[in-house]
Order: C-alpha cells, then sequence, then structure tokens
C-alpha cells in the first residue's frame, strides 16, 4: 500500500489534476482505518473534479462514519442525480433521510434502491422500516417478508466470514 | 454503503484505534472503578475443559455461570457448568462441573461433591430459580445431550427431577430462561437450542468451503449446519410441565441457531415477551398475545438484524433502561468482524440500531463478544455495560488476520447521553487480561455494594473478579419476594425515584450468555443518599410502593408487606 501511495503522490506532483490521484489515496487511507486522511483526499479531489460521483459517495461514506448525517446528506443527493441507476446511493440517501425522520423522501429513494437491485435484502429491510414509520403496514410486511426470503438463501452461504456475505 | 461493511474495510484491530469520545468529568476520570482478579485468593479451582485444537464447534460453545443463594446465607454462591469433548462425550464423569460456597469472608468452599451438581454431562448454559416456589432456588442446566432440572432440598444437595418434570430437551440446548409467561403464577422454563449435531457424523475440520475462516481451515459451522429447534415448557404448578412450544408459536421450526434468551416485557404490558439471541440468524423477539401464544416480530420490531438488514453472529444479550426512560435497550454481542449491537426502543416495539452513534459498535468489531450484561459499574446512577469476548478458533492466535484467539473483555461507561466510552483500561489490568470468555454473571459477591464479574473462561480457570468500586457512589439493592409460587418475583418492573433521578429495572433469570445473575436488583445512585419512592410492578399485575428510603443497604420487598428487611452492606473494601 505504501508503494501505491508513493506512486499517487509522485502523479500528483506531475500534474496535481490528474484524474481519481486523490481519490485513489483516500481509499488507501479508509483501508488503514484513517477517516480524517480519507476526508481530506475525497475533499481534494472534489475541489478538482467536481461532479466526480466516486469521490462524493465516499465522502459520504466518511461522514456517516463520523456520525455526520446533515453532512452526507447532500453528498448523497449530489451521487444520485449524477448516477440515477446507483442503487447503493439510494439506499444509503435513504437510510439516512429515515434515521432523520424524513421518511416520504426516505420512501422514494428505497423504493428506487429496491427497484434497481430487488436481491439486497438490506434495501427490502430498510424499506420495510420506512413502510412501518409511515404507517404503510401492509407494504411493510411485504417487504419484510422479502427480506426473509433474501436472508433464508444466505442462511447457507459458507462461512461466517463478512467480507464474503452479500 | 452500508455502514457496518466499514469493519470489513478495515483490517481488524485498526478500529480500535478510532477515537471515542468522553464527557466524564476530570474528577470522574480521577476515580474510576477497580475490578481485582480475586479467583486463587478466593479459593476457587474450577477448570473448564475442553479439547484445545477445538476441531468441531460443539467444542467451542462453552459453560456459563450462576450466580445464586442456594443456601439463603445471604451470600451469592456461585456454579460453573463443564463440558466434555468429541473424545470424551460418553463418558460424563470426564468433566465436572462445580458448585462453590460462599463463605461470606471472601473465600469460596468447593460443595459440589455433596450437592450432587458435579456431573450434568456435556453441560453448556445454566440458570438459577425457584421452580416450585419452596424457598430455595433450584437449577437447570442445559446440555449437549439430556438436560437436568436439579430441585434444590435445601440442606445443600440437589436431587435431579428432569424425568418426573418432564423438562428434558436431548437437543443441543445452549440458553435458558425462566419466568412466568402466563401470570398463572408458575415459573415456566424457555430453551433455546443450537445445531441439530451427530456426533458420530461431525462434519470434518477444514475439508471443505464450510470450514474456512480468512482463509485458515476451522471447524465447521454453524452455516452448513443444521440448526435446532426450541423448547417452552410450561408449569404444571404440580411439579410437572408440559411442553407447549409448537402451540405457543416458540418452537423456532426454521431452526436458526439459538444461544442466548431473555424474558423481558418489551411493550409494557405486563406480560412477558421473550429475545432470542441467534447465532447467524436473524433474533427473535416473541411478543406475548396474552393466551399462551406468541408472535415473532424480531424483523418489524428493528431487532433480529443490525440496522443494514444483516442477520449477525448473536451469542448474548441483556436489556436495561440505559437512557433512564423506562424503555429497555437491547444490547447483543456478536461475532468478529461484525460488532456489539445496541437497540434503542424509540417508539413501541420499534427500536432503532444505535451501534454506531451510541460508540458500541467500532471498538467490538474485532472481538468475539459472548456474555453480557448491563450494571451500574460506578455507582453513578447509570446502566453501563460489559461484554467477555473470546474467539472460536484458535487457529487465530497465530494467523495474524487482525482478530486473536484469546481476548479482552470490554466495559463500556455510560455517558449519560445515549453513548458508551470503553474504559476497560482504566478500570485495572483485570479486565484487560486476554481470556478465551463465554458465560458472565453480574452479582455483589460481597455485598459491599458495588457489582461484582464472574467469568467462566473456555479452556481453563474462570475469572472472578471484585469491584473495588473507587467513586463512592451511593446505591440501593432490592430483593423481591412474590407472595405466590413466583417467590423471586421474576418478571417484576422496579422503579426507583430519586429528586430528578428515575431508573427501570426487571428481574430476570437467565440471559447474558448461557448464565443467570444474580437475582438482586441494583440501583446506583450516585450522590443522592435517599430515594423518593420505589415502585414495584409484581408479576401478578398488582403494584406496591415504598418511600423515604436511605440509601446503601440491601432490602426485601415482600408483596403486600413492603420492606421487610433492611441489611447494610458487610463486604470488606
Amino acid at each position: 500500500m505504501r508503494e501505491a501511495e508513493a506512486e499517487f503522490r509522485r502523479a500528483l506532483e506531475l500534474d496535481p489534476k490528474v484524474p481519481s490521484a486523490h481519490l485513489s489515496l483516500g481509499l488507501l487511507s479508509l483501508r488503514t482505518g484513517s477517516l480524517e486522511d480519507a476526508q481530506r483526499e475525497f475533499t481534494a479531489e472534489l475541489v478538482r473534479h467536481p461532479d466526480d460521483p466516486r469521490a462524493a459517495y465516499h465522502l459520504a461514506f466518511v461522514q456517516l462514519a463520523q456520525q455526520k448525517p446533515d453532512l452526507a446528506v447532500p453528498l448523497l443527493l449530489k451521487v444520485v442525480a449524477l448516477q440515477p441507476k446507483y442503487a447503493e446511493a439510494h439506499y444509503s440517501l435513504g437510510k439516512v433521510l429515515l434515521q432523520q425522520g424524513k421518511v416520504k423522501e426516505a420512501i422514494e429513494h428505497l423504493e428506487t434502491a429496491t427497484r434497481l437491485d430487488s436481491q439486497k435484502s438490506y434495501s427490502h429491510y430498510q424499506l420495510a422500516r420506512a413502510y412501518l414509520r409511515a404507517g404503510r403496514t401492509q407494504e411493510a410486511q411485504k417487504e419484510f417478508a422479502t427480506t426473509h426470503d433474501l436472508e433464508s438463501k444466505q442462511k447457507s452461504s459458507p462461512s461466517r466470514d463478512p467480507e464474503k456475505m452479500p | 454503503m452500508r455502514i457496518p461493511a466499514l469493519s470489513s474495510l478495515f483490517p481488524l484491530g485498526v478500529l480500535i484505534l478510532l477515537p471515542c469520545a468522553t464527557s466524564q468529568s476530570p474528577e470522574e476520570k480521577e476515580t474510576p472503578s477497580h475490578f481485582v482478579d480475586i479467583t486463587d485468593a478466593a479459593g476457587i479451582t474450577f477448570r473448564h475443559i475442553s479439547a484445545p485444537e477445538k476441531k468441531y464447534i460443539v467444542e467451542s460453545i462453552g459453560g456459563g455461570v450462576a450466580l445464586f443463594d442456594y443456601d439463603n446465607d445471604g451470600c451469592l454462591d456461585i456454579y460453573f457448568t463443564n463440558a466434555l469433548t468429541v473424545d470424551t462425550a460418553n463418558d460424563p464423569h470426564a468433566s465436572r462441573s462445580a458448585l462453590y460456597h460462599n463463605n461470606c469472608d471472601g473465600t469460596f468452599t468447593d460443595v459440589t461433591e455433596k450437592s450432587g451438581l458435579a456431573y450434568p454431562g456435556w453441560a453448556n448454559g445454566v440458570v438459577a430459580a425457584d421452580f416450585d416456589g419452596d424457598g430455595y432456588e433450584d437449577l437447570y442446566v442445559t446440555c449437549l445431550g439430556h438436560n437436568h432440572l436439579y430441585h434444590n432440598n435445601g440442606n445443600g444437595t440437589f436431587t435431579d427431577i428432569t424425568e418426573g418434570a418432564g423438562v428434558d430437551d436431548t437437543r443441543w440446548s445452549t440458553g435458558a430462561a425462566v419466568a412466568d409467561y402466563d401470570k398463572d403464577g408458575n415459573l415456566d422454563l424457555f430453551v433455546s437450542n443450537y445445531v441439530d449435531i451427530n456426533l458420530s457424523k461431525l462434519p470434518e475440520f477444514g475439508k471443505t468451503k464450510f470450514c474456512q475462516y480468512r482463509g485458515v481451515p476451522v471447524q465447521c459451522g454453524p452455516k452448513g449446519l443444521t440448526g435446532a429447534g426450541d423448547s417452552l415448557f410450561h408449569n404444571n404448578g404440580d411439579g410437572t410441565f408440559t411442553n407447549v412450544s409448537k402451540k405457543a408459536g416458540l418452537s423456532d421450526p426454521e431452526g436458526r441457531f439459538g444461544l442466548g434468551a431473555i424474558w423481558t416485557d418489551v411493550d409494557g404490558d405486563g406480560w412477558l415477551d421473550l429475545f432470542v439471541a441467534n447465532d447467524a440468524t436473524g433474533n427473535y423477539l416473541y411478543r406475548n398475545n396474552h393466551d399462551g401464544t406468541f408472535s415473532e416480530m424480531g424483523l418489524q420490531a428493528g431487532v433480529s438484524l443490525d440496522e443494514d438488514g444483516v442477520p449477525l453472529g448473536s451469542m448474548g444479550v441483556t436489556v436495561g433502561d440505559y437512557l433512564h426512560n423506562g424503555q429497555f435497550g437491547i444490547f447483543v454481542t456478536n461475532f468478529s468482524g461484525e460488532h456489539a449491537t445496541l437497540y434503542r426502543h424509540d417508539q413501541p416495539l420499534f427500536f432503532t440500531d444505535v451501534s454506531y452513534p451510541s460508540h458500541v459498535a467500532p471498538i467490538s468489531t474485532p472481538y468475539v463478544g459472548w456474555g453480557t450484561s448491563f450494571f451500574d459499574y460506578d455507582n453513578d446512577g447509570w446502566p453501563d455495560l460489559i461484554a467477555v469476548n473470546g474467539h472460536v478458533y484458535p487457529q487465530m492466535e497465530n494467523a495474524s488476520v487482525g482478530t486473536t484467539y484469546r481476548q479482552r473483555a470490554l466495559l463500556f461507561r455510560n455517558q449519560r447521553d445515549g453513548t458508551f466510552a470503553e474504559v476497560a483500561a482504566e478500570s485495572g489490568p483485570a479486565l484487560m487480561t486476554p481470556r478465551v470468555s463465554r458465560g458472565l454473571a453480574i452479582g455483589d459477591i460481597d455485598n459491599d455494594g458495588y457489582l461484582d464479574v464472574v467469568i467462566n473462561n473456555l479452556d481453563g480457570k474462570p475469572a472472578i473478579l471484585r469491584n473495588d468500586g473507587a467513586s463512592h457512589g451511593n446505591w440501593i439493592t432490592i430483593k423481591t419476594v412474590g407472595s405466590g409460587k413466583n417467590r423471586d418475583a421474576i418478571g417484576a418492573r422496579v422503579k426507583v425515584v430519586s429528586g430528578d433521578f428515575t431508573e427501570w429495572d426487571e428481574v430476570h433469570a437467565g440471559g447474558s450468555y448461557l448464565s443467570s445473575n444474580d437475582l438482586r436488583l441494583h440501583y446506583g445512585l450516585g450522590k443522592k443518599t435517599k430515594i423518593d419512592l420505589i415502585e414495584i410492578h409484581w408479576p401478578d399485575g398488582k403494584t406496591e410502593s415504598v418511600r423515604n428510603v436511605s440509601a446503601n443497604n440491601f432490602l426485601t420487598i415482600e408483596e403486600g408487606k413492603g420492606i421487610t428487611r433492611t441489611t447494610p452492606p458487610s463486604g470488606k473494601r
């Protein structure tokens, strides 16, 4: 990882605007557990390339890990505007909005997430929770049932290694 | 962007470097409570036995511990369960469980042989409760194979009455929890079962894709194995029980991998509900329908999975009023690479996974958590948390995959704002000692007003950690005595009010991981020296209040009689 970091730094010395260099450094920082370094690099990438959805997405990731949902939401809104078919971004946005009590908006993004990728049990789970909050009990039960079905398939997955979990 | 997945991005162990904010005042920091390992000094020589290589999952589950006063002398005695191995499975005398009598002077005496509790077989869990209401605590021991109900004869001996009582379960039983779920005045028994295992057809170590962890060959399971259903035994009140699992809706036909279990009145309707921690599968929350049946609603309530809808490897469970709002949060210990989960009770039967915002998630990620309890270790008036840890794969010790086999305990100090700070390092080396821990029970073993910790460790000696509390917080301990056969008033909810302080607790038999805490309820009071109100909501529905009580005493409150005994602390500090 150190060699990779050195290469990216060298590339930035040669061209401070080289695409994805700060993004890659941010991802390396994430792997070493340094949220602050990651935040700095993702921010630097966005300064140079404001419409890079990956940098915005990962910066939002860091903000959420730092329990700063208010900072994460605008970034996620930007990501889904840039990449409307990115299911994970819709999921994350829906989840944060639900935590903030913005149930209607949360449902909108969670429905999009499940429509874009129907096999992710966690999207159905979050949507079910949102429906419950909205008093839409029957729809919630349906989503819980889908969650349960998808979870049951995963019960027989090979190991307890989280890295191998879907 | 599922935040729990953050843990799998990082090498395990790195996350423990993340800072946890603390709001402790300098004054509080100067006087942390201190846990001292007194196992040897107390005369505890018990050793848990298991096959060291852990080639099979049956050898990793470990044992439990019960803190109970079997002879009613006012001091907590200790029972440790012990296990067999695949090689010794047919010889129940190959390992010995142990009962230690508390001499009330800081030492214990091994009274196992006389008690008749030495050889239950391949023992896992234990719960203490007075099933027949004769005033003496009985024991139920869960095993791989036949379980045992030991009747306390009141003279230091116990009689195995399992067969006549009808409470055997020959599967691989783990957790056990006792409560009067149908309000008929008799204590009923729930038993969780883990894996449907055949010792003559065990999956071979490391052989298949089901038996690898981070590229290292390990024991197989529970994934890839068939789960076992659970059991509910209804107490008929005549010394016999009836298995009502299917009728009640608690039989677990899906066969989830059941471990810790606890009865608690989740929705505050006066009827006890049941939470079951399931390994590698979603947890159960059974809501009591008031007619002898239950409705499973873990998913709907938000306590089955983590915040991202992922089932975790759940082991132990505890509930507590950690926010002082009368709504019990649920804390669950889980497998490494995941994190412990704290579910906050926001609305009736609607919980939110607050593991990350409460700060319990990041630091717990490298650990495999087991025994756990809410307990106010520093008597500041706010329930704290403890979780004991230890991996299931000894192969992790030298695997360099970011986790270890032996692991320290985690002590979370309640910061009074919904968050916790991990403070084990400030509380003496005893909690920082790496162990392969499993069962955990909390109780005031020296009656000094500070809650102590007893741990059953795999493959070795247990740990008796005396709490030499230095914060000098005031406290009150309440022993509830019911008027009927439920003598310990298991399931009673007790509210303690002192000025602006209000805290609820509940009498539990079972919980943690395979273990049984002191049945007495302990409340830290901080600087408050007087209690304005103690309000007891008895299991039979009656409510009783006592007022103007001095702190720093052990109270006995009998249903319909108020305080019948007040005892000052006697422990040596």
